[in-house]
Formats: C-alpha cells, structure tokens, sequence
C-alpha cells in the first residue's frame, strides 16, 4: 500500500436518467419499479449502484502495476453464477506470514484482501473471524471510505406495466402453447440523484488511492453503458459533480491544506444545494417531464461563490 | 444548562436504527437512540481524551415509515478462508450476489427525519492527566460542526443513510425556530409516547470513562515524559436498555434521569 492514498475529502453527486425501463425493481412489489409510498418518487438502491460499479470494475480492470506492494483490481463479490474461469492469476499471495501472533494474522488477511480486491478497498465489507481469537474485534469489519445514498427521482414517477407475448414459453407444462403472456414494468421517464462520499481516514486504513478514485469515477460514468438490457430501458449519467475539498489555506501551508482537506472545508449538504434541477417553464406547464430537454439543471457554484477551500470537477464533461 | 452541553441538529432522507431484538428482517425504533446519536457525534469528532454522555434526543421531523426489500449477500468474507487464499491464490471462491443467489432481505425504516442531539461532553481520566482543558475539545467540535467538518461522513444507523449536520447554539431555541419553520408547534410534533424498552448503547458509559484502548497496526513506542496514547481496558460490548419516553417531542436519555436495564451475563 505505498501508493498515493487518497487524502482528501469527495462529496458527490451523481445525476442519471431512465427512459422506459426499470432501473431497479423492488421484489416487494412483483418487480415493480421501486417507489417511495410517501411521496411517490422513484428510488434507486445503494446496493444496486455499487453492483454496477463492480461489475464495470470486473469487466474492465486496469492494467496492475509491477510493483508487489501495488493494489489489484479483482472483484470479490461478484453477480450471479460465474462459471469458475476468472483471471485468478491477478490475484497475488500475500508475502509475510505472521506464524504465531493471531492479531497480527487477522490484520495481514485484512490488508491483503484490501490490496488485492478493490470493491473490499472501495466499499469495505463484513469479514467472518471464525472460531479464531479475533471473534468480535475491529476486524471483523472492514469500513470502505466509499458510500452511497439511495438514489432518489426529482419528480414523482407513474410506472406503467407493459404486457407482453413471450414466444418462448418458461415451464414444460406450458408447452403446447408455445406463447405465454409476460408483463414488464418501466418508468416513461425520471431524472434520479445519487449522493456519495469519500472519507480518506477511512481510504488510510483499506489503502485506497487517488487511481482507485478515478476508475470510481470512470465506472459510474460508464456503467449503464455496459448495463444495457431490455428491462432497464435507457439509463443515462447526466452529470457526476465531485466536490474537493482542498483546504482553505495559501498554497505554501501545505501541512495544514493537508489536514483540512480530510476532514473537510464546507458542509456537503450547502456544496450539493448548489446544484439546482428544476422543471423548465414549458415541462411546469404540462406538469411532469417527459425527457432530459425538460429539465434544467444549473450549477451556480462560480469561482467567485465556490466556499474556499473546494474545488469542483465536472466529471461528466470530458 | 451545564457548560459542557453541545447542541447538534442532524438530518437526513432516511434512517434505520435497529432494534436487536428484530435483526433479521431489519425494523427501525421510531426515533434514534443514544448509541446511534453518540455514533454520528463521534463521526464528526472525537478523540480518546473525551467522551459523549448524550443528554436527550429532539424530535423536528419525525418522518414516515417506509419498507425496503434488498437482495442481501449471506456469506461474509471468512478471515480463516483469506488466509489459504494469501499462499494459494488460485483457491480463491469469490462471493456470488444476485441471480436467486443470496437472501432477499426487507428494512422498516423512517424516511424524512430531523434530530437535534443534545450530548454532555465529558474528559475520561486519560483526558484529564492530558494538557488540553476541556474547552479546547469543545471548541473543536463547535469548529467542525460548523465547518462541516468531519472525520468520516456520519451517518443514521446504517452507511447508506447518510446525516448531513449543524451546529446549534441552544436545543430549545432551534427546535421552536425549526418547529415555526415546518408551520408545527414544537410540543406537538410529538406530543407524548411510551416506547417501551430501548437499546441504550453496547458499549457501557461507565467504562468510557476509564478509558480506551487503541487496537493499533503497531505498539506505539513508549517514549519518556510522553503520555501513554491510551490508558484502559479493552471494553467488551455489553447491552444497556432503557424506558424510552417521549414528551413534548423530546427522548430524555441521560443515564442520570433514565434508569438503564443491564442484560449481565453472570460470570461462570
């Protein structure tokens, strides 16, 4: 873990699209696009979001660095039942081996786990001790500095079910059928927000990088890309706002920029209220919005108003 | 109103705070307990010289129950397993998630909710043998409140619930100030409930202020003339339960005016 550990606080801030699909279905609901019964936005899981992240990750690993001590990119927990061919060879052993002292045993399995597996590293996870010593110490959690928010529509959703004839029949009683009628459920359209956070105290402990960060940032840019499916319709980033918080002091006091910057310069709920989506006056009009057009989305953070000590990326704009 | 009393107003979209008598299917408490409030304070400061008694809890929103069914990962990551995997990699089985794979899991939690924390900062002995007064750690958590500062984002039971947080100069003030905001009367956001018995906290206050031990990478070298880093004993988790009552939108939980019921196993 000699690498660039990240040191400075992320607030984030991603804003995606559906357009006649499911962007995730609540199994609640017979599948049916998840709903907020209070307000009747749409919801978009925390679970669902990082599943797309691994998988893109698992799709696309960068190129490991030759160096021993350098993080993989291999993907611990993955979707579905893979068959048992995965690039194992990326994984590397681990080189020290603490023989006698069981802390010291646990602490090594957490490190190289952190190391060789970047959802461990990015999100963290829950590690069973075993009958080990270590049964209820800090081990057994593993805390990621990445975290989501449940995504959340702007705008109350209608999801519609659509039937549909299924030329393939599912069960051998249907057979001489040979078509069954199937239903799917979409949203027409919704425009959803995610918020995350990086906590670099955390990234110090699971050893993840500013190279970590950026293949975060590249995956939720492009994971609906390698998501597609005709259940999920058309799903769109429409911006990813990353907050940086620098620190607010001369660039000569680098010591203390450092030490701001962990623990942040502004409250991230005054930096996402920056961002404003709003209806145009025509979508008003006509109620509810029917396609990005629709919408504005306007962020007033200027140099001149951007509290001191943030800087924003527009990762949406390459 | 004693000195050392901080004011803090958290929010957020959603909160679970669940109950442990219900850990399967996750079930929230209608309001945040002291544990998760103590949780959220010690996200945004704290250090072992100091520890958080949390006075009472007041309710400005206190949001909407909603359930949430997730498709849940069963197996956790076994340290025993890791170890075989760091000599022989090849070995490695990775954690298989979705496709009829895992377990379907559902949450009751709240959505909508708004809390001002009102919390005691006290020195634990290693506090008291250290250089600073207490007022340098409040001033540092009012710093941070502030500032929107924070050593890891806090959160309302669960990570994916995320708190943002304000720094408030007095409980009462910012409940009626929050309270005419929402067009509410303060003592009617909630007006009166028996909640039965609460999760107070697993890790016992008493201990706290004993002290804490560092479950550090390395032990720090012991250098004259400098303080010991920590000074105590490593505290196990222990449940602490209370009758929690709700009165003009407020959970009083200060272990000096709520009686706390103690599950002690008995020593064989």
């Amino acid at each position: 873990m000699s690498q660039n550990v990240l040191a400075n606080r992320h607030d984030f801030l991603l804003l995606f699209e559906v357009t006649n699909g499911n962007p995730n279905g609540d199994p609640d609901a017979g599948n049916m696009p998840r709903i907020d019964p209070n307000s009747n936005h749409g919801l978009v899981s925390d679970v669902c979001l990082k599943r797309k992240v691994r998988n893109f990750v698992e799709t696309f690993p960068p190129k490991r660095h030759e160096n021993d001590d350098s993080n993989g990119f291999n993907i611990l927990i993955k979707q579905g039942a893979v068959i048992e061919t995965e690039q194992k060879e990326a994984i590397r052993s681990a080189k020290d081996q603490h023989k006698d002292d069981k802390d010291k045993q646990a602490e090594a399995a957490m490190k190289w786990l952190c190391r060789e597996f970047f959802d461990v590293r990015t999100f963290g996870g829950v590690l069973s001790t075993g009958d080990d010593v270590m049964k209820g110490s800090a081990w057994g959690q593993v805390r990621g500095p990445v975290q989501f928010t449940f995504g959340q529509s702007y705008h109350p959703i209608t999801p519609l079910e659509i039937t549909i004839t299924r030329c393939a029949v599912t069960k051998e009683a249907d057979k001489a059928k040979e078509r069954t009628m199937g239903s799917k459920h979409i949203v027409p359209y919704a425009l959803y927000s995610a918020k995350g956070y990086v906590s670099p105290a955390f990234a110090e402990r699971t050893g993840f990088t500013q190279a970590d960060l950026d293949l975060l940032f590249e995956a939720l840019l492009q994971m609906f890309e390698h998501d597609r499916s005709a259940a999920r319709g058309e799903m769109v980033v429409r911006g990813l706002y990353d907050f940086e918080h620098i620190g607010t002091q001369h660039e000569n006091n680098a010591e203390q920029n450092k030490r701001e910057a962990r623990l942040g310069c502004a409250h991230a709920h005054k930096l996402f209220e920056g961002i404003k989506v709003d209806l145009s006056d025509d979508a008003k009009a006509k109620g509810f919005p029917e396609s990005f057009v629709d919408y504005q989305v306007v962020c007033e953070w200027t140099n001149e108003n951007m509290p001191k000590g943030i800087r924003l990326h527009k990762r949406h704009e390459v | 109103m004693s000195e050392n009393l901080i004011t803090i107003r958290a929010w957020g979209d959603y909160a679970c705070f669940t109950r442990p008598e219900m850990k399967v299917e996750r079930v929230s408490y209608p309001v945040m307990t002291p544990s998760a409030a103590r949780g959220l304070l010690e996200a945004i400061f704290w250090e072992p010289q100091i520890y958080y008694l949390i006075d009472a809890i007041h309710v400005i929103r206190r949001g909407d129950w909603f359930s949430f069914r997730r498709n849940e990962v069963e197996d956790a990551i076994s340290l025993s397993n890791s170890k075989t995997w760091m000599k022989e990699p090849h070995k490695t089985t990775p954690i298989r998630a979705g496709g009829g794979i895992g377990t379907q899991r559902s949450m009751l939690a709240l959505a909508s909710i708004e809390y001002l924390i009102t919390a005691e900062v006290h020195l634990t002995d290693l506090g008291k043998k250290g250089r600073h007064p207490l007022k340098t750690y409040l001033d540092e958590i009012k710093r941070r409140s502030k500032n929107g500062k924070c050593y890891h984002r806090p959160y309302l039971g669960v990570r994916e619930f995320a708190a943002d947080f304000e720094w408030e100069e007095d409980a009462q003030a910012a409940l009626e100030r929050r309270a005419a905001e929402l067009g509410k009367n303060w003592q009617n956001i909630w007006f009166e409930e028996e909640l039965g018995l609460m999760l107070y906290d697993v890790f016992d206050h008493e201990q706290r202020v004993r002290g804490f031990q560092w479950l550090t990478d390395e032990p720090t070298p012991i250098k004259k003339k400098m303080l010991p880093r920590w000074d105590g004993q490593l505290v196990k988790p222990e449940a602490a339960f209370f009758h929690a009552n709700i009165k003009n939108s407020k959970l009083d939980c200060h272990p000096q005016r709520v009686r706390l019921v103690r599950n002690r196993l008995i020593e064989r």
